[in-house]
């Protein structure tokens, strides 16, 4: 077992290794994927691990795509002291929005992340001297690595591999400690869990700081990406993206967010490209989901794999 | 004094309109545990068909008349054919449902009405301002405060005096009872999901000579309402009465003398509700 799912990670490796070979459009489309698969894997850990659900994540990326951008732009830091800088601030934004917003749970929890989501991107579209508005933040220089710049596309994608697979190496780490048992132990009977002793409300903090900070790696690369960001990744959409991207692959799973990141992507691309209202067709995908494969594409994957093991 | 008696009275005005969109949240809430993100689609397509039948027919009180009927259409379909196949799921499938058709309807009003921001005239008959103790009130604000008042006090009479008022006041507070004495809460439901919806729409209507017409107004307007419902404690007509009215001055004053800190007012009363008070104004601690 052990040793199958090492060969496994080691078959993902090369897969992400050799993708520069397929050219630099795939490269980037991938390396999209990689970064927003980071942000659904954040908010995985709430909503799949840890029962919060969460609707406003969007601001922990988002505060840390501009924390890089501005301080590269406005002071000229390089991205690498932006990043953790990035990754700080996101974390510290969740601490203090989580705070408040774990005093109640299920469906105000819901309404009041959301709620303070949309206070950040309402500062970014108001305070345009530093953050440029709706119009964005541009001149943002790649930093470079080792004396290669992240311009060049290559460099850029295996920074972000390297970074997915660092996220993705940190949250499996997390899920398998006993703080993540605690966290899946809130998630299935919080009331249990409260009996039993555990300081319920700090764990939920715990978590949720962790996906803030998770998110806010994910931004940090996102500004390396893009190199101009604009109040648009604050929005409350990207939340509600990042939501559809956890539960069409399968929230509480590893995997099933970045299935799910790949699957929304593509099909925002593919459809986008013949049909304007592309929102019509993702929404009703994503109801459909929530129908009848409330397990998601990966959940789905699991269960059959599982079935077909018993027969 | 008289500016700040325009800022007390435009308040005022705000907080009717939010009125309009957290009474039938706070209430579909509180019925069915299950908080209506597509609930400011619903004031976004009262406001949208409110502009279209204006135009068609020339008449702002046609409009009115008519704008919540697709409304309560689609929100009774959304409830017997989508939502309540998933009620023997946790309540936060329901909310997701509701969540995917934000953007079904989204895309849907862009795609007939485009993106481009209407506006609807005031009617002539509530054309102008009257003068009162020196300051200027114009009459279609005070019409909205007028009907938010009306649509607030028969919302008080159905659920406080009329029997299928006590029936859905009995469903909120115990369902699982209210379902043993022979009500037919299934049904209460969907009455009330229509309900809420439609005076949602309403208030999408009425605002649109005040808030215009955007693609984007849902989730302008249900921020906002979120905030009142938060502050007002759910399920409560009375909590979502008070705290729009609250939230609504708040916010306006809040612009007015402070700019620059106007968004985080409103934030800021969220937050110490919170710690004082985390089920709000009215509400009851639920487990």
């Amino acid at each position: 077992m052990v040793l199958r799912r090492a060969v496994l990670h080691g078959v993902a490796l090369l897969a992400l290794a050799a993708v520069p070979l397929a050219g630099d459009y795939t490269a980037g489309l991938i390396a999209e994927v990689l970064v927003f698969a980071i942000f659904a894997m954040s908010l995985d850990l709430l909503i799949g691990y840890t029962g919060l659900m969460s609707f406003g994540h969007a601001a922990f990326f988002g505060l840390s795509a501009y924390v890089v951008t501005i301080l590269g732009v406005h002071l000229g830091w390089s991205g690498w002291w932006g990043l953790p800088a990035g990754v700080a601030l996101s974390a510290a934004a969740a601490a203090v929005v989580g705070y408040f917003c774990i005093r109640v749970s299920g469906i105000p929890f819901l309404m009041l992340t959301m709620a303070f989501s949309q206070l950040f991107y309402s500062v970014s579209v108001r305070w345009r001297d530093v953050t440029g508005g709706t119009d964005g933040l541009t001149g943002f220089e790649r930093p470079a690595l080792f004396g290669l710049s992240l311009d060049d596309r290559t460099t850029l994608y295996y920074v972000i591999a390297a970074g997915f697979a660092l996220a993705y190496w940190f949250l499996r780490r997390v899920i398998a400690s006993p703080l993540g048992a605690i966290f899946i132990g809130i998630r299935e009977n919080e009331a249990r869990m409260r009996a039993v002793g555990f300081p319920v409300q700090r764990f939920k903090l715990i978590a949720f700081v962790i996906g803030g900070g998770v998110a806010g790696f994910s931004g940090a690369l996102y500004a390396f990406f893009n190199a101009y960001v604009s109040s648009e990744i604050l929005h409350w959409a990207l939340s509600g993206d990042a939501i559809i991207m956890v539960i069409l692959g399968g929230a509480g799973t590893m995997i099933g967010p970045v299935a799910g990141t790949a699957i929304f992507l593509l099909l925002k691309y593919f459809v986008s490209t013949h049909f304007q209202y592309w929102l019509l067709v993702v929404g009703g995908i994503f109801i459909a989901c929530v129908m009848f494969l409330p397990q998601g594409v990966w959940g789905l994957v699991v269960q059959r794999v599982a079935a077909w093991k018993r027969t | 004094m008289q500016i700040v008696a325009i800022q007390l009275f435009n308040g005022l005005v705000y907080g009717m309109l939010l009125f309009l969109m957290s009474a039938g949240l706070s209430l579909i809430f509180g019925l069915m545990n299950v908080v209506n993100i597509s609930h400011g689609s619903f004031f976004m397509l009262g406001a949208f068909v409110a502009v279209a039948v204006a135009q068609a027919t020339g008449s702002f009180w046609v409009a009115l008349a008519v704008a919540w009927i697709p409304a309560v259409a689609l929100g009774a379909v959304v409830e017997r054919v989508f939502l309540r196949t998933l009620y023997a799921r946790g309540h936060l499938d329901q909310v997701l449902l509701t969540f995917g058709f934000t953007f079904v309807f989204t895309d849907l009003v862009r795609w007939i009405w485009g993106p481009d921001f209407r506006s609807l005239d005031v009617p002539a008959a509530l054309q102008g301002a009257v003068e009162i103790a020196g300051a200027l009130f114009p009459i279609y604000r005070l019409f909205l405060v007028g009907f938010g008042a009306a649509v607030a006090l028969g919302l008080w009479l159905f659920l406080d005096r009329s029997r299928l008022g006590a029936m859905v006041r009995a469903a909120v507070d115990d369902s699982a009872t209210a379902a043993g004495l022979g009500i037919n809460v299934s049904l209460l439901f969907a009455g009330v999901f229509a309900l809420g919806v439609g005076l949602a729409a309403l208030g999408g209507a009425v605002a649109a000579p005040v808030l215009g017409v955007y693609s984007g107004l849902d989730i302008d307007i249900l921020i906002p309402s979120f905030i009142v419902v938060v502050i007002g404690g759910t399920g409560s007509l009375r909590g979502a009465f008070i705290a729009s009215l609250f939230v609504g001055l708040i916010d306006t004053l809040g612009k007015a003398y402070f700019p620059d800190f106007a968004l985080f007012v409103v934030y800021l009363l969220m937050v110490v509700m919170l710690l004082s008070r985390p089920h709000g104004l009215f509400g009851i601690a639920r487990a």
